[in-house]
């Protein structure tokens, strides 16, 4: 809604204005209320946002595996190779899914059917889009796991997703993922479920399997580390709208939206404080409620930053922030933030540069509260 | 250890089962009271001899003296032999009584375990995907009614309505017509309804089991992975909902064969007049003859023994998460 309807160029993923409800029997749930970004080839683009800000349920919308009902996509397009998903046709969709858009989820555990051998799932991805024989969908299926790292994969491909320890499911996962070859790999917090070690393996994995097949990657996270190690752009959800989207660069480097700033303050043992201390409290926060009574900034409520201006309206449109002409110029891929301070009539130095003069005394004790799932 | 070495185990259980019932089933049958040697003392007071000497007369005729053991072990011979003893009210081996009355008790019990089996199922699996639809709540609906209504007062009516009324079926079950040409359109008309009275109440349960089951998987992330991976609905449902839903179901499937066997064909056969196995086992125990009560008995346990071990097999081959190294 608030980009410049910017000439899709062909990005391989353009995501406006989608908008995912459900309907609970406690009244409507708007997860997803407007976002738009931009994927292209070979890039890793990161969703970031705590839990229940819809970033899944964003990442699920985009090739419609929400559950409807009770979930719906009310509006929005995600063109995707100059097809609008949206409003496909599920024959359509299902020869976008596994073959040119590819999901790997949280728990690799559950992601994997507990009565079928990991080489009856691989080959079924196989041969779902590709019409070749059993041998030849083997074959491949040995090469895969080969591919994600699976030691003796001629052996582990007969054994049954219990028998493997979560990396090796993560990383069968992943293998069944690629399977057909996809553009796009949407990656939905895979390592959160693994133990801390194996987590850099399979982001690594992941990495090397971007960089070798170029495909885009959209990776789904709360872990700002991982962020700052793999992706090229962020955008930063909060309650289900973007509030601020730019440059990994940008973003980290001079991050804009007051929730963007507590979000990086959230990280333990980086020094610099970017908000007073009012706004630490971002990681005990309660999660969003799940109203629909929206007015104003969805994060004025805890924003040390909040003015009078922050009631009105809608969240405010993502507006440029004053980096802007350093990054890339266009609508879809500069640095900006869903904030009124950054906005036409505003200031951005109330926000960029109070932390300087508000907040001196109280960096001594580091909240310990940035560990979050 | 393997799948073999599990079954070999497994129908070894099964044969130790089987042998404790027998056990157990002799035992009773000791100590159950003879009306026929009842009526043999009652005679010997009557005309003046000794009741002892007759009744001792009775037990030799009948084999039953010598040592418990003794007798234990040619009860264990003759079962194995075929000879289930004697009938004395029908005046013929209780092994030829149950044989004749089973094959009317299989007519109608097969069809309706087969057709609310599958149908059960199916309906069960299409509830869990179409979960909250009005289709869903209809099911809901005739599952609850086919639980709750009782079968013998559902056949009455229904043998009111199609049969008395309107004259599609008939009213009695021509036993002849079924011995004579079980597969003739004849035989399946009079057959329609105690399949569809049974079939109702069995559905009803395989449905909301099958329902629940499958409602565990139909959200399930591995569903959604399948989705993910371009997978169609009804691959989804034949393949990544059904199977591992089959596990749990396989244990109420054996419940519901048993139960079938055990009461629901009594009130059936006596409401439609079948004489199967239900009718005769009635009949032996209201006029007190043991032996054929104990053979009518046997061949439910027996079933549930084997459908006992049928179902821990299944178990294995469906899910391969069932460890069968140490059973």
């Amino acid at each position: 809604m608030t980009d410049p309807p910017a000439a899709p160029r062909d990005s391989l993923l353009h995501v406006e204005d989608l908008r995912t409800r459900f309907h609970t029997d406690a009244g409507t749930v708007t997860a997803v209320d407007g976002i738009s970004f931009d994927l292209d080839d070979g890039e890793t683009v990161c969703l970031v946002g705590e839990s229940g800000s819809g970033k899944t349920v964003a990442a699920e919308s985009l090739t419609r595996l929400i559950d409807d009902p009770p979930g719906e996509i009310v509006s929005g397009t995600v063109r995707f190779d100059g097809r609008d998903l949206a409003t496909a046709s599920e024959a359509e969709l299902r020869a976008v899914r596994g073959d040119r858009i590819a999901h790997v989820f949280q728990n690799p555990q559950r992601a994997l059917n507990p009565v079928y051998s990991v080489g009856w799932q691989l080959l079924e991805a196989i041969q779902l889009h590709d019409d070749v024989s059993k041998a030849d969908a083997r074959a491949r299926a040995i090469d895969l796991l080969d591919r994600v790292g699976i030691p003796d994969p001629a052996t582990r491909i007969d054994d049954y997703p219990h028998e493997l320890s979560g990396g090796m499911q993560q990383r069968v996962a992943i293998a069944m993922a690629l399977a057909g070859e996809p553009d796009l790999l949407v990656a939905d917090e895979p390592t959160t479920a693994l133990d801390v070690t194996i987590q850099s393996q399979v982001l690594r994995l992941l990495e090397s399997i971007q960089s070798a097949s170029g495909l885009g990657l959209l990776l789904v996270t709360h872990d700002l580390g991982v962020v700052a190690e793999v992706a090229d752009r962020v955008v930063v959800m909060y309650d289900g709208t973007v509030m601020e989207r730019g440059s990994v660069h940008d973003v980290f480097e001079r991050p804009s939206h007051p929730y963007t700033r507590a979000l990086l303050d959230a990280i333990p043992g980086r020094d610099v404080d970017l908000t007073p201390t009012a706004a630490r409290d971002v990681a005990d926060r309660d999660p969003s409620s799940a109203t629909d009574s929206t007015t104003g900034c969805r994060f004025r409520s805890r924003c040390p930053h909040a003015v009078d201006a922050c009631r009105e309206g809608d969240q405010p449109p993502l507006h440029p922030t004053p980096d802007a002409t350093t990054s890339a110029p266009d609508g879809a891929r500069a640095h900006v933030a869903a904030c009124v301070h950054f906005g036409p009539d505003g200031d951005p130095d109330v926000v960029v540069d109070s932390a300087k003069s508000a907040d001196s005394g109280a960096s001594a004790d580091e909240s310990a509260g940035g560990d979050r799932r | 250890m393997g799948l073999k070495w599990y079954t070999a185990r497994r129908v070894a259980w099964a044969g130790v089962a089987a042998f404790v019932i027998l056990t157990v089933t002799f035992v009773l049958l000791d100590y159950a009271p003879d009306p026929e040697l009842a009526r043999i003392q009652f005679r010997a007071a009557a005309t003046g001899a000794d009741a002892e000497t007759a009744a001792e007369a009775y037990a030799e005729r009948r084999g039953l003296t010598g040592p418990l053991w003794e007798r234990y072990l040619e009860y264990l011979g003759n079962l194995a032999t075929g000879d289930w003893g004697w009938s004395d009210t029908r005046s013929q081996p209780v092994l030829t009584a149950i044989l004749t009355a089973l094959p009317y008790s299989l007519m109608y019990t097969v069809p309706a375990v087969a057709l609310s089996t599958v149908l059960g199922i199916a309906i069960g699996l299409y509830s869990a995907f179409n979960q909250y639809t009005t289709t869903d709540y209809a099911a809901t609906f005739v599952a609850f009614f086919g639980v709750s209504i009782p079968n013998f007062w559902f056949g009455i009516v229904l043998l009111l309505l199609f049969a008395v009324q309107l004259g599609w079926v008939p009213v009695l079950f021509d036993a002849e017509l079924a011995r004579t040409r079980p597969l003739s359109l004849a035989n399946a008309r009079q057959l329609v309804l105690p399949v569809f009275v049974l079939g109702t109440s069995a559905i009803a349960s395989t449905m909301r089991y099958a329902r629940a089951e499958a409602l565990e998987y139909v959200r399930a992330a591995f569903v959604k992975a399948a989705r993910a991976k371009g997978a169609s609905e009804w691959r989804i449902l034949t393949r990544h909902v059904l199977r591992p839903t089959l596990v749990p179901l396989s244990t109420i499937l054996v419940g519901d064969l048993l139960g079938i066997i055990l009461s629901a064909s009594y009130l059936v056969e006596v409401v439609f007049g079948i004489p199967g196995l239900g009718r005769l086992s009635l009949e032996a125990i209201r006029r007190q003859d043991t032996a054929l009560v104990l053979g009518t008995t046997l061949v439910p346990v027996l079933v549930a023994v084997l459908g006992n071990l049928l179902q821990d097999l299944a178990y294995a081959l469906l899910d391969p998460r069932i460890d069968y190294g140490d059973r």
